[in-house]
């Protein structure tokens, strides 16, 4: 049994009197692919905020290595903890290798002063992530795909246990979603590190996550292996439209499709579930 | 541990003291010019021969030209330092304690302190003090929420907050009828004619700590600018850092508009420019503010005395001559 190196317990938050997240409790384990998703407003990105320590919660609390998180102090949890943003703007004309070499900052003294040591560990960040040929290239020059690609290797700088994602790959496109999304991977396989991810792509979730877990209105639809968690049942109870659930091509993955409102109108005829077949049975 | 120097005290080394050399040379040229001819050397044996001589030119020298001099890099320094604070707080490279409004709140309260009879200092110091963290708690709240960091709601916050200090001040001015008028509006001009040592001295006692206080916070203010959420991530104790950098900012900042009144845009002008020359990294740029700050201000405030055939002008003129054209500059450009 591998051990959780996050741990929520009975968590709750509120934006001024509207409940965002109700009684969460679950854990992450350690060197696991962890992806959230859920509809718009389901609370995911501020259950992501509220495990990096950027709020504090209402009642309950978050546990990183077995610590309550708001125990850190700032610097120490930058060691353990990672984040890496949706997106980052930039209006200062910082270089690659700047931005990275931020991500060293928790390691070094007050004025962040590198030594050769800490170059040396942001080139190899720079290459692992296979943006090394823009290290002197300025950050507000770059693409989306490569920005998000600098971003990562900031948080690899890091040396952190785990890494939080929100979501990595909203504004990129289909080929950078899937660069992306396997550096997490090799970032689990390779270093060892905890990925945590909040994601609106399902099909994405449902080929790299070892969990899944499924947020509504701020409380959990269903978490587990994708392919437990993945059922016509629990995204039409989720997302609230009929969504068709298929094993991909690729095999071995649920696959979501999502339904035009003009092929509704014949239920029953041309609208086959196979995918719930197969969890019923 | 690696003998190697890191990277950046390498480059410490090399621009400090080009930049250092630029200030003793405007600094030197600021002693040796003005409406009493003295020549580039005569200046020269006066600063070496000391105060005690007798003379006019070296009289005038060092009760005048030198404090006020001494006085100019000060001033100079402290607001292209509190321009660039602002910048990397707000993440906008257009912020500036004079178009967000903080220099004309402590003109308020400074020109208060005056009419209430206190002297300059302490009184009218904490006077102008206060009425910087006014209006700096206005501004953050009213451009607070999702769009504290957009440049528009941040920069029309600053005008209008400008605008308000303006008439307070216009009202101020209005209800004032003797000598103190005259006074009071030559300072805010922002004028130094009247300096001596020992206004300098007090003005540096203030203002010198301030300046070590942000040069160690400067790495900080790199990872500001990342976002308050990275920056948390990476180790940065938001709260607690960007209080510091507030009330010191502030804190200097006060402390010279009641000395000097309003200098406007060298909080701009300054750490744009060093920053197109030397990159972004505060670590440089706060060390290199303060000496090309007051390079620049030492540079405006001679230009003051010696180009109008009678008299001179208020410094502050000559910046925002410069200033305010170099804003709508880039302010044009930001826009996509």
């Amino acid at each position: 049994m591998k051990q959780a190196v996050l741990r929520i317990r009975d968590l709750s938050f509120f934006y001024e009197k509207s409940k965002v997240l109700e009684s969460l409790s679950f854990s992450v384990e350690d060197n696991g692919f962890f992806i959230i998703i859920g509809p718009n407003g389901s609370g995911k990105s501020t259950l992501l905020k509220l495990m990096a320590g950027l709020i504090n919660p209402v009642s309950g609390q978050v546990e990183v290595l077995g610590k309550s998180v708001g125990a850190y102090k700032r610097k120490a949890l930058a060691k353990i903890l990672g984040l890496v943003p949706q997106t980052t703007s930039m209006d200062f004309p910082f270089t690659v290798m700047d931005v990275v070499l931020m991500g060293r900052s928790p390691h070094l003294g007050m004025l962040g002063l590198e030594r050769e040591e800490d170059i040396h560990i942001a080139m190899q960040a720079l290459k692992f992530t296979g943006v090394d040929a823009l290290s002197s290239r300025e950050m507000g020059r770059l693409s989306g795909g490569e920005r998000q690609r600098v971003c990562i290797a900031r948080a690899i700088c890091q040396d952190p246990k785990i890494i939080l994602l929100d979501e990595p790959t909203a504004s990129l496109d289909l080929a950078h979603q899937i660069r992306v999304m396997d550096l997490m991977e090799k970032l689990q396989h390779e270093k060892g590190i905890t990925i945590v991810m909040v994601s609106h792509d399902i099909n994405l979730a449902a080929m790299y996550a070892d969990t899944l877990l499924i947020l509504k209105d701020g409380r959990i639809v269903d978490s587990g292996p994708p392919r437990d968690v993945i059922t016509f049942k629990t995204l039409e109870q989720t997302y609230g439209c009929t969504l068709l659930v298929d094993e991909s091509p690729l095999g071995n993955y649920p696959r979501v499709t999502q339904v035009p409102g003009k092929y509704l109108k014949t239920p029953n005829k041309t609208v086959h579930y196979p995918r719930e077949n197969l969890n019923d049975a | 541990m690696n003998s190697e120097k890191p990277a950046v005290l390498k480059r410490l080394l090399t621009v400090l003291p080009a930049l250092g050399l630029i200030l003793a040379l405007s600094m030197y040229a600021g002693i040796s010019l003005g409406s009493t001819q003295s020549g580039f050397f005569s200046a020269f044996d006066a600063l070496i021969s000391g105060e005690n001589t007798h003379g006019l030119m070296d009289a005038i020298i060092w009760k005048i030209r030198f404090p006020r001099v001494l006085m100019a890099a000060l001033v100079g320094a402290t607001l292209s330092l509190g321009g660039l604070v602002f910048q990397a707080i707000l993440r906008n490279p257009l912020a500036e304690p004079y178009i967000l409004g903080i220099s004309g709140g402590s003109a308020i309260g400074a020109i208060a302190g005056i009419l209430m009879g206190f002297s300059r200092f302490p009184g009218v110091c904490l006077m102008a003090f206060a009425g910087s963290l006014a209006t700096l708690f206005l501004i953050l709240v009213m451009s607070s929420g999702q769009t504290l960091l957009r440049q528009n709601a941040l920069l029309l916050s600053g005008v209008m907050v400008n605008a308000f200090c303006a008439a307070v001040i216009m009202f101020l001015v209005s209800m004032t009828q003797d000598s103190r008028l005259h006074n009071i509006i030559f300072w805010l001009m922002g004028d130094f004619s009247m300096t001596g040592f020992s206004q300098a001295g007090i003005l540096a006692a203030i203002n010198l700590p301030c300046f070590f206080l942000l040069f160690f916070l400067s790495n900080k203010m790199n990872l500001l600018l990342m976002g308050k959420d990275l920056a948390q991530t990476m180790g940065v104790n938001f709260a607690a850092v960007t209080l510091a950098l507030l009330v010191s900012t502030s804190l200097m900042v006060s402390a010279t508009v009641s000395h000097c009144g309003l200098l406007g845009f060298v909080g701009l002008v300054i750490p744009h420019l060093l920053r197109m020359i030397l990159g972004p990294d505060h670590r440089i740029l706060v060390p290199a503010c303060i000496l090309g700050g007051g390079s620049y201000m030492v540079i405006c405030d001679t230009l003051a005395r010696a180009l109008p055939h009678q008299g001179e002008m208020p410094a502050g003129v000559i910046t925002a001559m410069v200033g305010a054209p170099l804003f709508i500059y880039l302010l044009k450009r930001s826009r996509p």
